[in-house]
C-alpha cells in the first residue's frame, strides 16, 4: 500500500515537473499579461502625462465611457459585419467551396489550387494589406481594368471600404478553412456517397444530408477558430485602411490600438480589449453549446 | 579543498567585477541617439564631429515609421534596457512626457551652457514642462504657409503676388483652378491635411490653423488659460469645419480622400505634384520649399511657387494667422548615459548642429545667431525670408498637459467631415463627447 502511495506521489511529482516549464511559460506570457490587462482596464493609465505615473483606479468608468461613446455603435457594427462577412461566411464558404470542388480532382490540380490558396495564408498580413492597397487604389490594378472596359475609375477604398477589407481578409484567411474542410471531406468513406448515389440522391441532397452532417465537428472547430482569428484581425486593416475613412473600417481591435497607442489612453484601450475578449468568449460559448445540442 | 574553492570563487568574482567595469566603461562611451527614419542624414556631420572631439560613439536607434514614432519613442523610454540617451521629441509632446516623468530635467546640466543665450526666449519656453523646468531644447520651428503655383494662377488671370484676404477667396481661386485643369487626372486644386494617416499635420495645419483664424485671441478658441479648461466653442468650430466641408464636399476642390490618406502623399507632393503642375494651392509648413534645395533638387521652385499667409475667416484683425510647430532634442530620465546624452544634445543644438538641420530641412531656426547667418538667409529655394514677416501672426499649440491625447480628436473631427462621414455638427458633437471622455466634464467648457 505504502509502495503504491510512494509510486503515485513520484508519478505526480514527475508530471508536475514535466508540466512546470509549460505552466511557467503560460503564466508569464499569457496569464500575467491577461491579468494586467484586466487590472489596467479599470484604471486611467496613460502612456504620457501625469496619469502615466499616478495611475488611479477608476472602476467601471472606462466601460461606461465605451458604451456611451457615439462612435461605439458603428465600430461594433463594423466588427460584426467584418466578422460575419469576411470570417464566418466568406472564409468558411469560400474555403468549403474550394475544398469541395477539389475533391476527386487530379493530384496536380489539387496541389496547384491548394498552393495558390495557401499562398494567401502564408503571406504576412502587412504584405497582404499593401497588395490589396495596390489592387484597390485609385491608380491600382482594379481601376486599370475598369478603365480598359471603358468605365470611370472608382475610389474603391473610400466608396466601398468595408467591402475592400472583407475581400482582402477572405483572400488571406480562406486557406485555413479549406485545409480543414478538405481533410474532413476526404475522411468521408466513398461507399457512403456511392450508396446515396445508387439510391438516387441528388448532389445537393448528398451535400445537405450526408457530407455536411458528417463534417459537423470540423465545421464547429473551424467556426470557433475563424471567429476568434477574425475578431483579432488588426495588422491588415490598420495597414490597409487605418480604420478609415472616418471610422468606416474601424473594428474593435483597431479602435483599441488607436486609443491605447495613438491617443495614449492605455486604460481605455485595455477596457476595449477586455470587451473584445468577452465577445470572443461569448461566441465560443454559443458555438460550443450548439455543438453539444447537436450531439445530443 | 576549501581553500581551493574560496580562491576559485574569489578569482571568478574579481574577473566578473573587472569585466563589468570594462563593459560599464565601454557603455558610458556609447550614446544612443533615437531619431526618425533617414533623419540622420543631415546630422551625420555633427555626429562625426561629436565622436571625434569627445571620444564618444554614437549608436543610432532609427525609428522607421513616421506615424507611430511618438508611441515607439515612449515605449523605448519605459525601460532602462531599451532607453536611448537622446531622443527627437516633437514640441507638443514635451509637456506630457515631462509630466509623465519620462524626460530628464536639463536645468543643472545646461546651467553653464552659454549657447542658451542664443535661443529666442519663446523657443526656450517650448522645451519647458508645466513645472517651468527645461526638459528639451528646441532645434527647429516652422510656420504654416499657403503656397500657390504662380503659373497655374496666371492661367486663371491672377498675375504676380497673390494674397487671399478671406477663406472664401481661397475656395474661389481653388474652384477656378479646378475648372481650368479639369483635363488633368488627379489634379489637386487645393491640398490641405485631412487624414488620420497624418494625425498631427491634420490637427495643427488644418484644424488649429483655421480655428485660430476665427474671432478671438488664440488659444481662447480651444483652451481657456484662465479657467485652465479646454473649450468646445460650437460656433467657431462650426466655422472651421464648415470650411473643411465646403472645400472637400461642396466645392470639391481638394485632394480626394484616397490621396489625403496616401502614406506617400507628402513625398509625392514634393517630388512630383509640385514640380509638375499637379497641385495649385498647398497649405504646409515653411520648410516646404527648402526641400527643393537638397532633398528634391529643383532650381525653378521659387519661380513656380509663391507664398501667401492664411487669412482670418473674413479678413478680420489681425488679417492673418499661422501656427508654429517644431522639434526638440531631449534626454530621457531612463537614459543609461545621461552625461553623454547631454553632451550630444549640446552639439545637436549648437550653432553648427542647428544650421545643418534647418538648412537641410528648410525649417526656421530657433537660434537667433543662426537666423542671422548669411548661409541661412541666402539659401534658395526657401520660404525663410517670407517666414520672418509671418511670425507676428504666429500661434503655438496649447502647451498644456493633455494636448498629446486630445489632438487625435481634432484630427478625427477633420477627417470625418472631409470624408463626409459626418456633418460639421455631428463632428462637433463627437469631438465634445471625446474631450469630455478623455479629460472629464470638469475640464471642458462648452460654449
Amino acid at each position: 500500500m505504502k509502495t503504491r502511495n510512494n509510486m503515485s506521489r513520484k508519478k505526480l511529482l514527475t508530471s508536475a515537473l514535466l508540466i512546470l516549464p509549460a505552466a511557467v511559460l503560460i503564466g508569464v506570457y499569457y496569464v500575467y499579461p491577461m491579468l494586467m490587462t484586466i487590472y489596467y482596464a479599470f484604471t486611467d493609465l496613460t502612456l504620457t502625462g501625469s496619469a502615466a505615473t499616478q495611475t488611479n483606479f477608476v472602476g467601471l468608468k472606462n466601460f461606461k465611457s465605451i458604451l456611451t461613446d457615439p462612435k461605439f455603435p458603428e465600430i461594433l457594427k463594423n466588427t460584426l459585419v467584418f466578422l460575419v462577412f469576411s470570417g464566418i461566411i466568406g472564409q468558411q464558404c469560400f474555403g468549403f467551396a474550394i475544398a469541395k470542388l477539389m475533391k476527386k480532382r487530379k493530384a496536380g490540380i489539387r496541389k496547384f489550387t491548394g498552393f495558390m490558396v495557401v499562398l494567401g495564408w502564408i503571406t504576412p498580413e502587412i504584405i497582404a494589406a499593401y497588395m490589396f492597397s495596390a489592387f484597390f487604389n485609385d491608380k491600382g490594378t482594379l481601376n486599370m481594368f475598369v478603365k480598359l472596359l471603358g468605365f470611370k475609375k472608382v475610389s474603391w477604398i473610400f466608396e466601398y471600404p468595408m467591402l475592400s477589407i472583407v475581400l482582402a481578409n477572405i483572400w488571406k484567411g480562406s486557406a485555413y478553412s479549406m485545409l480543414m474542410f478538405q481533410a474532413a471531406l476526404d475522411g468521408i468513406p466513398d461507399d457512403v456517397i456511392e450508396s446515396a448515389k445508387i439510391d438516387g440522391a441528388s448532389k445537393f441532397n448528398i451535400l445537405k444530408s450526408i457530407e455536411l452532417p458528417m463534417i459537423k465537428g470540423t465545421t464547429s472547430t473551424t467556426f470557433i477558430m475563424v471567429t476568434l482569428g477574425t475578431l483579432g484581425t488588426f495588422g491588415m486593416i490598420y495597414a490597409f485602411t487605418g480604420g478609415g475613412p472616418g471610422v468606416k473600417t474601424t473594428t474593435l481591435s483597431v479602435y483599441m490600438y488607436k486609443q491605447a497607442f495613438s491617443a495614449f489612453q492605455v486604460g481605455y484601450g485595455m477596457a476595449i480589449a477586455l470587451l473584445l475578449l468577452a465577445i470572443g468568449a461569448f461566441l465560443s460559448f454559443v458555438y460550443l453549446r450548439l455543438i453539444k445540442a447537436n450531439q445530443d | 579543498m576549501r581553500k581551493r574553492i574560496v580562491s576559485t570563487v574569489m578569482t571568478a568574482a574579481m574577473a566578473a567585477t573587472m569585466f563589468a567595469q570594462v563593459a560599464s566603461a565601454e557603455e558610458s562611451k556609447v550614446v544612443k541617439l533615437a531619431l526618425q527614419g533617414d533623419s540622420l542624414t543631415w546630422q551625420q556631420e555633427i555626429v562625426d564631429k561629436f565622436e571625434a572631439e569627445t571620444g564618444y560613439t554614437v549608436e543610432p536607434v532609427l525609428i522607421p515609421s513616421d506615424q507611430d514614432m511618438y508611441t515607439k519613442t515612449m515605449l523605448l523610454m519605459d525601460s532602462t534596457d531599451t532607453c536611448p540617451d537622446v531622443i527627437a521629441e516633437d514640441g507638443f509632446m514635451v509637456k506630457s512626457d515631462a509630466a509623465a516623468g519620462k524626460l530628464y530635467c536639463l536645468d543643472d546640466a545646461l546651467a553653464d551652457w552659454e549657447d542658451l543665450a542664443s535661443f529666442a526666449p519663446a523657443m526656450l519656453e517650448g522645451g519647458k514642462g508645466t513645472d517651468g523646468k527645461t526638459y528639451a531644447v528646441q532645434c527647429s520651428t516652422d510656420t504654416q504657409i499657403l503656397y500657390y503655383n504662380k503659373e497655374l494662377l496666371k492661367d486663371i488671370g491672377i498675375e504676380g503676388e497673390w494674397q487671399p484676404t478671406t477663406w472664401q477667396e481661397i475656395l474661389d481661386v481653388a474652384s477656378k483652378l479646378k475648372e481650368a485643369n479639369a483635363d488633368k487626372e488627379d489634379f489637386i486644386p487645393l491640398f490641405m491635411w485631412a487624414s488620420s494617416t497624418y494625425p498631427e499635420q491634420t490637427s495643427m495645419r488644418t484644424f488649429q490653423l483655421f480655428l485660430s483664424g476665427t474671432e478671438g485671441e488664440w488659444p481662447s478658441q480651444i483652451y481657456d488659460e484662465e479657467a485652465a479648461k479646454w473649450v468646445v466653442d460650437t460656433e467657431k468650430l462650426k466655422t472651421t469645419l464648415n470650411f473643411v466641408n465646403d472645400a472637400f464636399n461642396t466645392y470639391e476642390v481638394t485632394e480626394t480622400p484616397a490621396q489625403a490618406a496616401d502614406p506617400s502623399i507628402e513625398q509625392l507632393l514634393a517630388s512630383d505634384y509640385m514640380q509638375n503642375g499637379m497641385v495649385g494651392l498647398y497649405i504646409s509648413g515653411s520648410w516646404t520649399l527648402g526641400q527643393f534645395a537638397s532633398q528634391y533638387p529643383w532650381d525653378e521652385a521659387m519661380d513656380v511657387w509663391g507664398c501667401a499667409s492664411i487669412p482670418t475667416v473674413d479678413g478680420q484683425d489681425p488679417s492673418y494667422t499661422t501656427m508654429c510647430g517644431g522639434w526638440t532634442w531631449a534626454v530621457p530620465e531612463n537614459a543609461n548615459n545621461k552625461e553623454g546624452g547631454v553632451e550630444l544634445l549640446k552639439y545637436l543644438c549648437g550653432y553648427d548642429g542647428i544650421l545643418a538641420r534647418v538648412m537641410y530641412c528648410g525649417e526656421s531656426s530657433p537660434r537667433t545667431d543662426v537666423a542671422d547667418a548669411e548661409a541661412y538667409l541666402s539659401q534658395t529655394p526657401s520660404a525663410i525670408p517670407y517666414t520672418k514677416d509671418q511670425l507676428v501672426y504666429g500661434h503655438f499649440r496649447p502647451s498644456v498637459e493633455g494636448y498629446s491625447s486630445i489632438t487625435t480628436a481634432f484630427t478625427a473631427a477633420v477627417e470625418s467631415v472631409a470624408t463626409a462621414s459626418a456633418t460639421p455638427e455631428e463632428a462637433i458633437a463627437a469631438l465634445q463627447e471625446e474631450m469630455i471622455r478623455q479629460l472629464g466634464e470638469d475640464k471642458v467648457l462648452v460654449k
